[in-house]
């Protein structure tokens, strides 16, 4: 329960960071989705019931504060998580390699999703858009690593 | 009955959850007259901090501009005042063919169009995910803001509300994907659809391929989708691909804003609101 509530309190700040206006200061700052390594965190170690929720409540915080259809986000999360349920019989997730990896195709899939969704993909050509959501999944995934680090952790110590 | 649930209650909370997601999603498909009381809360929740920010970013960004960024001022000061001399001129221009206007208007007896309304706002927050373009403002239901009405500055379109609560807005802006602007060139009246490319660019579609419309033509509104009145500026034409055998040309337009820099905006009361 403890680290179900940290993930979403995590969760709601990041998106908090993420509506910013930080074109204020940098006009040309490209919007990160930080906001989904909480739900892949919550994937990798959560409890089912609380991982699913704040998967659902994460995505549709962030559907109203942007101009994402609704109940799109929501989706993309939830089955993100059914697809590291699913990875989760096959690899180690507990290893911060596996998780990095597994983050980083998520977050460029969840991304393309989401263009795709949106009809983005009409207008502009798929190199140049794959391009662009695998740069910025690198870039989360990067960001990630440190809090990926303190969580497991956190989680392995509660354990034992 | 409890055995059954708890057997099952993985596959239970899985499909309950992506049931209420894809009932939202279709339920956007639809258009709806109201936001939802669940978006209202999470506007309501995000406004104070957002507002605090968007405030302090502000004053960060004057105190750059004012006292350390001070390089090529009197170059810069240089440029603006000819710029200025030149819309001197045109603006006295102007006027004359205001005032000419006004009197063929009285010759024809035809009704003026009374000013719009505004009211003014404050940028507070940007789209979260960055593939979408909104902006969220501090006016809500509570200063008569409603759906649909035109976002603009002085310099032209900003976008449309899309979402309102007590006291914020959601604003799409004509950049967005699903932005669409009934639009025409002011210089041959080529009329068209203005659409956002997801991009700092917009696109106007369904230029006939008979019509004349060149890089540097100013887009303006028709007033016909009854959102934005006519002659608004939206943008200027910045490429085009002319077609010999297709129906259509391909038009670029950037818009005459811009939206990354975007501060205040006003909103247009409709005509007796």
């Amino acid at each position: 329960m403890k680290h179900a509530l940290f993930l979403l309190f995590t969760g709601f700040l990041l998106i908090f960071l993420q509506a910013l206006p930080w074109n204020f200061l940098f006009p040309q700052m490209v919007t990160l989705n930080l906001s989904f390594v909480i739900v892949v965190m919550a994937g990798f170690h959560g409890n089912s019931l609380s991982s699913w929720l704040l998967a659902f409540v994460l995505g549709y915080v962030l559907e109203s504060l942007s101009g994402s259809p609704r109940g799109l986000i929501s989706l993309t999360n939830l089955l993100a998580l059914i697809i590291i349920r699913v990875l989760g019989g096959f690899i180690l997730l507990e290893r911060l390699l596996s998780q990095v990896l597994v983050l980083f195709f998520l977050c460029s899939a969840a991304d393309l999703t989401l263009l795709a969704a949106a009809g983005v993909t009409a207008h502009h050509p798929a190199s140049e858009l794959l391009a662009d959501a695998m740069l910025r999944s690198g870039i989360i995934t990067m960001l990630s690593v440190p809090l990926l680090l303190f969580y497991n952790k956190t989680v392995r110590a509660t354990e034992r | 009955m409890y055995s059954f649930f708890k057997k099952y209650q993985h596959f239970i909370v899985i499909s309950f959850f992506m049931g209420c997601a894809l009932i939202s999603y279709s339920s956007n498909l639809k258009a709806t007259s109201d936001t939802s009381l669940a978006t209202r809360t999470v506007f309501s929740i995000y406004e104070p901090p957002l507002l605090a920010f968007s405030f302090l970013l502000k004053e960060a960004r004057s105190c750059w501009d004012n006292y350390i960024s001070l390089l090529r001022v009197q170059e810069e000061n240089q440029e603006l005042r000819q710029a200025l001399a030149l819309l001197t001129e045109q603006n006295v221009r102007t006027q004359e063919l205001a005032l000419e206007n006004a009197r063929l208007r009285n010759f024809l007896l035809l009704k003026e169009q009374s000013p719009a309304q505004l009211i003014s706002a404050e940028i507070i927050g940007r789209d979260a995910i960055g593939w979408f373009k909104t902006v969220l403002i501090n006016k809500g239901r509570n200063d008569a803001i409603q759906k649909n009405q035109a976002v603009i500055t002085h310099q032209g379109v900003v976008g449309r509300c899309i979402e309102v609560a007590d006291s914020t807005s959601k604003v799409l802006l004509i950049t967005d994907i699903n932005s669409s602007v009934d639009a025409l060139v002011q210089r041959t009246r080529s009329r068209g659809i203005l659409q956002g490319k997801g991009s700092a660019l917009c696109e106007l579609t369904f230029i006939s391929s008979a019509d004349d419309v060149e890089v540097g033509d100013l887009v303006v509104t028709t007033g016909l989708c009854g959102v934005f009145p006519k002659g608004l500026s939206i943008g200027t034409v910045t490429k085009v691909e002319k077609t010999t055998l297709g129906l259509f040309h391909y038009v670029e337009v950037a818009p005459s804003i811009n939206l990354n820099k975007l501060e205040e905006v006003s909103i247009l009361l409709p005509e007796g609101g």
